[in-house]
């Protein structure tokens, strides 16, 4: 063959020897525990374990010590819940566009992303469960022959969630553990023990042969664009829990599409938070270089836009057709007892973001971070407005009420955050947060 | 017989595998084991993938179980509420839906492990896997080793072993 | 569809605003005869108070020239009712004979038929209901007792409904108007409350309502409430 010869020789010599650097990089935080990892594992499993406790306390003593009251039946909870679901995100739709796209410069990104929307969705479905009134009966909205001889009603929105959330996490775990299949027969031939037969077993068998490389990217492909249609689903049947009800201000059409992009945007401040987490405290600087956080950023802006697009549509319309049972809600909202909240979220989602990500020159890692965090506390809000300022508000004002969280509901909360945190932290032990064998040897290729 | 040759460059697999296929070499006794995917004659996969038509095939199964269960439950106990016909397809075409893309999940993670040979019992040993290598694996009868042999070292084999890999 | 066949009963309500005179006998007959959980001050301030029957106040003029206008709020028995659909097990739902009714033993408490309400007369035992001392010694047998962490709502005080027919039938006789008499109805001085058979053209309700003073809630909603009240027209 032509191709033999001198030059052969000095790729062969120079190539394994870089691939086999990433490689050792890459799994490099499997092994060992270091002094900040169990600091971390340390504090989180505090908050984690309290919040169990506040679970446990309120399962015993009822979900009044919740700050829940007629007429905000739905608090703190149901705000959690919408907001994990909507930072679920960040993986599936995110890498899925991507991938269908083939971005390249996704690579380092994904795997970090899926595995946001794998942890955020196991929190977030927890959510309905500890907002029950009576959460051990839970498993009453499963329909199997049972002994009340009742199926459940499946015209009901919380019968779509079920099932909505059931495909979503099946699909996103799948689409999580594919990709990690040639990473685990690889990591299994460099580990001993224990992890060793953990690893060959989770790889089921792969030796990377050219037909499991063809069938593994066709198949990936492929659920991709499912995944995609999924996760648009499953944000459009969270938002139709609110939107099928009569209530003012939740009855809305927009509702669909305004959850999804605005799970879209939280997505993508999550997963350039996890990012910047990684880059900082596990030393992948090589990897999540500079335009990977820029591109995000640019994401970052774009949803910027269309979730102030969305929001003034929807605020417009209210005050224009000046509804009583709307206008009254969208009153309060703006210049009444949830303002602080309303102009605060205006703030971390729209003005910040737009600021420091639209003017080139402040587009920095470190902005597109602060930008990050600013829209998971604005998307938050948004969430606890749409929940607690709308049932507030009800149509007959003899019945208008006020809420406040308790302390039981401030510490699931907390908890799920440090949840999230620890479930990362567990995960970045036991498998490669960037996927080895996608990252190809572009990574001294110049910036696009 | 069962030649491995071991190649140093995985730029090298690909010319590698034309020339087998050009020596006549049949598609299926030639397989390529990478530590990541590499570039090889489209003639390899001759073998058109079905993961798609089994999507669609495990998606409307599951998504028409799903519906005509729903079905079979308000017939089986049909409870009036708020005026809602007991059929109502705008309210179950939700799950309907959720179960439909649930099925196609499902049907492409079962394409995967059959098309992929997942969860098989392997009738060839395979090579380790290895960061650094890329393995062409040639089945022949045993006449034609040699010259399977010469083509592989000839298109820049780093070593070439009868028998397969030691495991 | 069943519930039009003849025979089956569409049990409404009409209340006479005119004649209402915000006194809240209804609402205390209506904690004696259902059970009603007593939760206490600090609970009742939080907004947690149980009352399936309310008095709601309306304001008319400036002061100090106001007049003050009530309205006795219950469950409207919607036959479009938005509770009903929403709820994930069939805790609520659509009875033959028009009532929405209200079945403790399947709700798991997820509160959605609470928010998609929009008179706001669905309730919710935030804890398991203690009744102080005596008030423990009157609970009525004839209504359940619900548990913690499941909704409740005014029931027509079906109740009375089913001793009614079963006294009907055991004299061999048909339902007659005035025959059930929810406890609110009964225990009005005023007499603004009137319950009855609306699928009955002879009964009083079904002349009540059908009269130019008869409106009814938030009927704009298209929930079709089963309530009607009279007031003047101005």
């Amino acid at each position: 063959m032509d191709r033999s010869g001198s030059s052969t020789t000095v790729i062969a010599a120079e190539r394994p020897a870089r691939r086999e650097e990433i490689f050792v990089e890459l799994l490099r935080p499997l092994a060992g525990y270091g002094r900040r990892w169990i600091l971390a594992v340390a504090v989180a499993g505090v908050f984690v374990l309290w919040a169990a406790f506040a679970w446990a306390w309120q399962l015993i003593h009822g979900i009044g010590v919740a700050g829940i009251r007629r007429p905000v039946f739905w608090g703190f909870y149901i705000v959690n819940f919408v907001f994990w679901i909507g930072i679920s995100h960040a993986g599936t739709l995110i890498s899925a566009i991507l991938r269908l796209t083939g971005a390249a410069w996704r690579k380092p990104v994904t795997r970090a992303a899926e595995a946001i929307t794998v942890f955020a969705l196991m929190i977030g479905g927890m959510f309905p469960i500890i907002h029950l009134g009576q959460a051990w009966k839970f498993y009453w909205v499963i329909p199997y022959p049972n002994e009340r001889l009742l199926w459940p009603n499946f015209r009901s929105p919380l019968l779509w969630d079920v099932t909505a959330i059931f495909t979503y996490l099946s699909a996103s775990i799948l689409y999580l553990y594919l990709p990690l299949i040639p990473d685990l027969a690889l990591a299994a031939t460099r580990s001993h023990g224990l992890r060793a037969r953990l690893y060959r077993l989770l790889s089921l068998g792969w030796e990377g042969s050219s037909r499991q490389w063809h069938a593994l990217e066709n198949v990936m492909k492929l659920m991709a664009a499912v995944v995609l249609a999924v996760a648009v689903s499953v944000h459009t049947v969270v938002s139709w829990d609110f939107a099928m009800a009569i209530t003012p201000t939740w009855h809305s059409t927009i509702f669909g599409p305004y959850f999804v992009i605005g799970a879209i945007f939280s997505g993508i401040a999550a997963l350039v938070v996890v990012m910047a987490a990684l880059r900082r405290f596990l030393g992948f600087e090589r990897y999540l270089r500079p335009h990977h956080f820029d591109n995000l950023g640019k994401l970052l802006l774009l949803m910027t836009l269309v979730w102030g697009y969305f929001t003034v549509a929807e605020y417009l319309t209210i005050w224009y057709g000046k509804q009583p049972a709307e206008y009254a809600i969208l009153h309060e909202r703006v210049s009444g007892a949830f303002a602080p909240y309303f102009w605060a979220m205006i703030v971390l989602n729209f003005a910040v973001p737009f600021l420091l990500l639209g003017v080139r020159r402040l587009r920095t890692i470190r902005t597109i971070t602060v930008c990050g965090f600013t829209v998971l506390a604005g998307m938050w809000l948004e969430r606890y407005l749409i929940v607690v300022s709308t049932l507030s508000r009800p149509r007959l004002a003899s019945a208008w009420g006020s809420y406040s969280p308790s302390w039981v509901e401030i510490s699931i909360t907390a908890g799920t955050f440090a949840g999230i945190v620890l479930l990362y932290l567990v995960f970045s032990k036991l498998f490669p947060l960037i996927a080895v064998w996608e990252y190809d040897d572009g990574l001294d290729s110049p910036v696009r | 017989m069962v030649l491995t040759a071991r190649f140093d460059d995985e730029a090298l697999a690909a010319p590698a595998v034309a020339a087998l296929l050009d020596a006549g070499f049949e598609p299926r006794s030639i397989e390529v084991f990478s530590p990541r995917p590499v570039e090889l004659p489209p003639r390899l996969h001759s073998r058109r993938s079905r993961a798609s038509l089994l999507a669609v095939l495990s998606a409307a199964v599951n998504g028409g179980l799903a519906t005509a269960f729903m079905f079979y439950t308000q017939h089986d106990y049909p409870i009036v509420t708020g005026g809602m016909p007991l059929r109502s397809w705008w309210a179950t075409g939700v799950i309907t839906y959720e179960l439909t893309m649930a099925g196609a999940v499902a049907g492409l993670m079962i394409a995967l492990l059959w098309e992929a040979g997942l969860l098989r019992r392997r009738r060839l040993p395979a090579p380790v896997p290895d960061n650094n290598s890329v393995f062409v694996r040639v089945e022949c009868p045993g006449e034609n080793s040699m010259p399977a042999a010469e083509l592989l070292r000839k298109a820049g084999a780093a070593a070439v072993t009868a028998g397969g890999e030691d495991r | 569809m069943k519930r039009e066949q003849i025979g089956t009963p569409r049990w409404a309500m009409v209340i006479d605003l005119d004649r209402c005179t915000g006194c809240e006998a209804c609402v205390l007959a209506c904690h004696a005869e259902n059970n009603l959980p007593v939760v206490g001050p600090e609970e009742a301030a939080k907004g947690r108070a149980v009352h399936w029957i309310r008095v709601d106040r309306y304001f008319e003029g400036e002061f100090p020239n106001i007049r003050l206008k009530y309205m006795p709020v219950l469950c409207q028995q919607c036959d479009q009712a938005p509770c009903e659909p929403v709820c994930p097990v069939y805790a609520t739902y659509h009875t033959a004979d028009g009532l929405n009714a209200q079945v403790y033993n399947r709700c798991i408490g997820t509160r959605y038929c609470g928010n998609n309400c929009p008179y706001s007369v669905r309730f919710f035992n935030f804890f398991e209901p203690a009744w102080p001392e005596p008030l423990a010694l009157q609970l009525n047998p004839d209504v359940a007792v619900r548990s913690g962490g499941v909704m409740e709502k005014c029931t027509f005080c079906v109740q009375r409904i089913k001793r009614a027919r079963l006294e009907a039938a055991a004299e061999q006789r048909p339902l007659r108007d005035g025959d059930v008499q929810p406890a609110c109805a009964q225990s009005c001085p005023a007499e603004a409350i009137v319950f009855g058979d609306l699928s009955d053209p002879e009964s009083k309700i079904s002349r009540l309502a059908g009269s130019a003073r008869a409106r009814r809630l938030l009927e704009d909603l298209g929930t079709e409430p089963k309530v009607f009240y009279l007031s003047r027209l101005t």
